[in-house]
């Protein structure tokens, strides 16, 4: 708790906290105070920011505030999806690895290290291009999430394999406590702290990730991402145009919402992890 | 410990820097690039007031530049550069201009062309009417070839030489129909027999060996450029100064440009910024709001900007139990918001739309019936329209908070979700299906888009594998239009079955073995092509497409030209416009646009 409470001194872990809350007020109370739309069209394509629409119309004549909402809420989704199937995964094969030793680690570490240097992108590229039946937005996090779980396995195994020489963990064994129980009660509540790090770390990334696919035409069919409202800018020429509020939001908020959690992580960082506290 | 990352890192960077270092030393790529050809030319400087960019024909690496095969590279497909047509369709006056074919006549059994005395060869030997003669008996030969459709249609049963210099295509006795033959003449590009012949003995007569050959090479035409070089960034052709048409057609005078380059490019936006930066001269890529860039002109300066030729439209897989309702279908073309389609999906390039297969403007206007579209025309948005013919066809929607959830059929079954099938990355057509699919499921209609790599569109497309799919039948300017697009979207006498490939009528429309088949629709299509008087004419198009509105077996969505023509005057000027018609709006080199080459001026000078 005493850390915890550091935490909230911290001037970047407030900013980072401040600001991620306010993409997910957005997303969460945007919808009571703007009319949401993504359907009709209001008004001509790429028509310019304006009292009624405040940030202009895309290249459909679709209210454009409508859309960043909806592409904010379709964004945190798959980052909270893909961070989640990618924290867990990663964190019981690397806690579980890590306690475990021998040759079963030594499988589960192989196993790693090779989707490790499997380019994560061009899984995602080719998978989605080869989705007949059309990519899901919940199945374009779970791709994310089974791609990317790789490095949260690593970090975690590692501080796992650490904590094996603990003397609770000695004791809780001669006790005759399964191995699930120790990896559960005695293992994971020390690595808590961490594993939430990895999981800010894991949503990020998938908010990233997901903005590049569909930023490639490679996003899913059936939501409007903020990757995608980047694809269709693009394809319809509003660079080129200076067509500003089809991009520039869209990239705003992407930024932002990777920046805090990367803000909030490296606060947490800086409290959590003993070498680095002040 | 902490030196051996730096050293590793600078051994690293040594790797990395020395090819790089070792590349800038030889400016002549080595024998690794992959694309062969006339390399070495192609990295020579081209002074711009001598080359003319042209863009939008190519956007990908060159494959082949083989004039028999089914997909040439710019500058071989439909183009009049290299090799050439008989003859070249004005779309603007509906005349048939010569080239090759000096004159033609066309009587009731046979078309005959006579082969202008002065055309050779690049290589100095005489184009004679024997080239001509082995060029289309090539598609007898051979299913596979471009020509073969003259002869698998039954439309000719032989290509004669008649008199001295002149050709004579035969035409079937029953069908009389010249209207193929035409096209082929402004179609079909004339091959060197003294070329072709020895290559496919070598080939042992085996097409698909002799198709693989590029003609990248120094090619043999009969056109007024040469390819010069190619590479994954462009393709070069270098002007023929000895072309027999320089004289022929324009008292010796040379066309403008020395070269005609095709930068290569991988989508629109690419071609928009190339003509913006005036790196691109002409474009038939889309470019969306052109009215936005001062520098962009088109062929109006003002809505619709291009000239439409052809239709895009959604074909029905009409074997696809519920697509085989014509109410259906007709609830489908009701709850279509075609006014955005114009205004969103193709920056208002088109004129509004009309119902039934004939453009309202233009040539083809006089066969058009407005009365009869109001009557039976379905090509109008109307929600009350729409679910009135949904009632009539006994469907129910269910429809949850707004949304439509799904479609019952009269026995209250759920309908299968229906997908409309578009290439991927196609952005005025990917906008075109979302308006779509907004409208149809606002009627209470399932259906969904699905964007799918274009290799897998052209199967699915052929053999019948769709619900629903989007295709422009025979957007070419032709001169048998709008009989061609009437005969692509109806014709049922070669009708086969969904998985068999099928090149016409790929909806599968009105089986002539099964109930319901309607007869007039091929009496017409027969009867058409050998009608003279006009009135009779304007009779027998009204009646067919009646018969099409009432069966609405595609839906056409908005009208587009055939290519688009944007330029800019940045470095080059003399392109035609609607305010100065001299030639249609095609690309300089594309069909008879072609000629525009020769009033090209460059700006400053040259």
């Amino acid at each position: 708790m005493e850390l915890v409470k550091g935490l909230f001194k911290i001037p970047s872990f407030l900013f980072g906290l401040a600001l991620f809350l306010g993409t997910l007020g957005l997303a969460f109370f945007g919808p009571l105070l703007w009319h949401i739309d993504v359907v009709s069209r209001v008004g001509d394509p790429y028509m310019a920011p304006g009292a009624g629409h405040w940030l202009g119309t895309d290249h459909l004549g679709v209210d454009m505030v409508s859309m960043l909402i909806t592409g904010l809420r379709a964004s945190l989704y798959v980052g909270f999806l893909a961070g989640v199937v990618a924290t867990v995964v990663g964190t019981l094969i690397g806690v579980y690895g890590g306690y475990k030793g021998g040759l079963l680690d030594d499988i589960l570490t192989v196993a790693t290290n090779l989707f490790l240097v499997i380019p994560t992108l061009i899984v995602l590229i080719l998978l989605s291009s080869s989705m007949e039946k059309g990519r899901s937005l919940t199945l374009i996090a779970l791709i994310i999430g089974c791609t990317t779980w790789t490095w949260s396995a690593r970090a975690v195994r590692a501080q796992s394999a650490s904590l094996r020489a603990r003397d609770h963990v000695a004791l809780a064994r001669i006790n005759g406590y399964s191995t699930i129980e120790i990896v559960l009660e005695q293992i994971l509540p020390y690595l808590l702290s961490y594993v939430f790090m990895v999981f800010i770390l894991q949503t990020a990334t998938a908010i990233l990730t997901e903005a590049t696919i569909s930023m490639l035409g490679l996003g899913p069919y059936d939501s409007i991402s903020l990757g995608k409202i980047l694809n269709d800018a693009r394809t319809n020429e509003a660079l080129i145009g200076g067509k500003w509020w089809a991009f520039i939001p869209a990239m705003v908020l992407v930024t932002v919402i990777a920046f805090s959690l990367y803000v909030i992580n490296t606060a947490m960082e800086g409290v959590f992890n003993p070498r680095l506290r002040k | 410990m902490a030196r051996r990352p730096f050293a590793t890192a600078i051994i690293a960077l040594a790797c990395v820097a020395a090819p790089l270092l070792g590349c800038r030393k030889h400016k002549t790529p080595g024998p690794a690039s992959s694309s062969g050809g006339a390399n070495p030319a192609i990295t020579t400087a081209f002074p711009r007031n001598e080359t003319l960019y042209v863009g939008g024909r190519q956007w990908g690496e060159p494959s082949s530049f083989n004039p028999l095969a089914g997909w040439q590279d710019w500058p071989v497909n439909d183009m009049n550069l290299i090799y050439e047509t008989l003859l070249m369709y004005d779309p603007l006056a509906g005349k048939l201009v010569p080239l090759l074919g000096e004159s033609y006549t066309v009587t009731d059994d046979s078309v005959d062309v006579a082969i202008n005395a002065a055309a050779k060869w690049s290589d100095g030997q005489p184009l004679t009417a024997d080239d001509v003669k082995y060029t289309f008996d090539l598609g007898k030969q051979f299913k596979s070839l471009l020509m073969s459709p003259l002869w698998t249609g039954g439309y000719i049963t032989d290509v004669k030489l008649g008199e001295p210099r002149h050709v004579v295509f035969v035409l079937d006795s029953k069908k009389k129909n010249a209207l193929p033959v035409l096209d082929a003449c402004v179609e079909i590009r004339i091959v060197p027999k003294h070329v072709i012949e020895p290559m496919l003995k070598a080939a042992n007569n085996n097409i698909d060996d002799f198709l693989k050959q590029k003609f990248d090479k120094d090619p043999i035409g009969s056109g007024p450029y040469k390819l010069l070089a190619y590479s994954g960034e462009k393709i070069v052709t270098v002007r023929d100064d000895n072309y027999w048409g320089n004289k022929v057609f324009f008292g010796g005078k040379l066309p403008a440009p020395k070269y005609v380059t095709h930068p290569i490019y991988k989508s629109n936006e690419n071609f928009s910024v190339g003509l913006m930066q005036g790196n691109v001269d002409v474009s038939s890529s889309f470019m969306p709001r052109i009215q936005e860039k001062k520098v962009v002109k088109a062929w109006y300066d003002k809505e619709p900007y291009f000239v439409p030729t052809s239709i895009p439209m959604l074909w029905p897989e009409i074997l696809h139990a519920p697509l085989d309702d014509v109410h259906l279908r007709r609830a489908m073309a009701f709850a279509i918001n075609y006014k955005d389609i114009r205004d969103l999906a193709v920056s208002g390039y088109s004129d509004p739309l009309e119902s039934g297969l004939v453009l309202p403007t233009g040539l083809e206007q006089k066969f058009f019936s407005a009365d009869d579209a109001k009557q039976y025309g379905a090509s109008r948005y109307d929600l009350d329209a729409a679910k009135a013919e949904l009632k009539a066809g006994g469907y129910t929607a269910v429809f949850k908070d707004g949304e439509l959830v799904e479609t019952h059929d009269k026995a209250g079954k759920k309908l299968p979700t229906l997908y409309i099938k578009s290439p991927s990355g196609w952005t005025d057509w990917e906008s075109i299906v979302r308006i779509v699919v907004k409208g149809m499921r606002a009627a209470g209609i399932d259906v969904r888009e699905r964007f799918i790599e274009a290799n897998v569109f052209w199967g699915d497309l052929y053999s019948g594998n769709f619900d629903l799919i989007m295709f422009t039948p025979t957007p070419q300017p032709e001169p048998s239009k709008p009989w061609s697009r009437f005969d692509y979207v109806l014709n049922s006498s070669e009708w086969a079955p969904q998985g068999e490939k099928r090149y016409k009528n790929m909806g599968r429309f009105n089986n002539p073995k099964a109930p319901g088949y309607v007869a007039r629709i091929d009496e017409l299509l027969d009867q058409i092509p050998r009608i003279k008087d006009e009135a009779e004419l304007i009779k027998a198009y009204r009646e067919l497409n009646v018969l099409y509105m009432k069966n609405q077996p595609t839906i056409p969505l908005v009208y587009r030209p055939n290519q688009f023509y944007e330029f800019t005057e940045q470095h080059w000027k003399g392109f035609p416009t609607a305010a100065n018609p001299y030639l249609p709006p095609q690309m300089p080199g594309e069909r008879l646009g072609t000629r525009i080459l020769w009033h090209l001026t460059p700006v400053g000078g040259s």
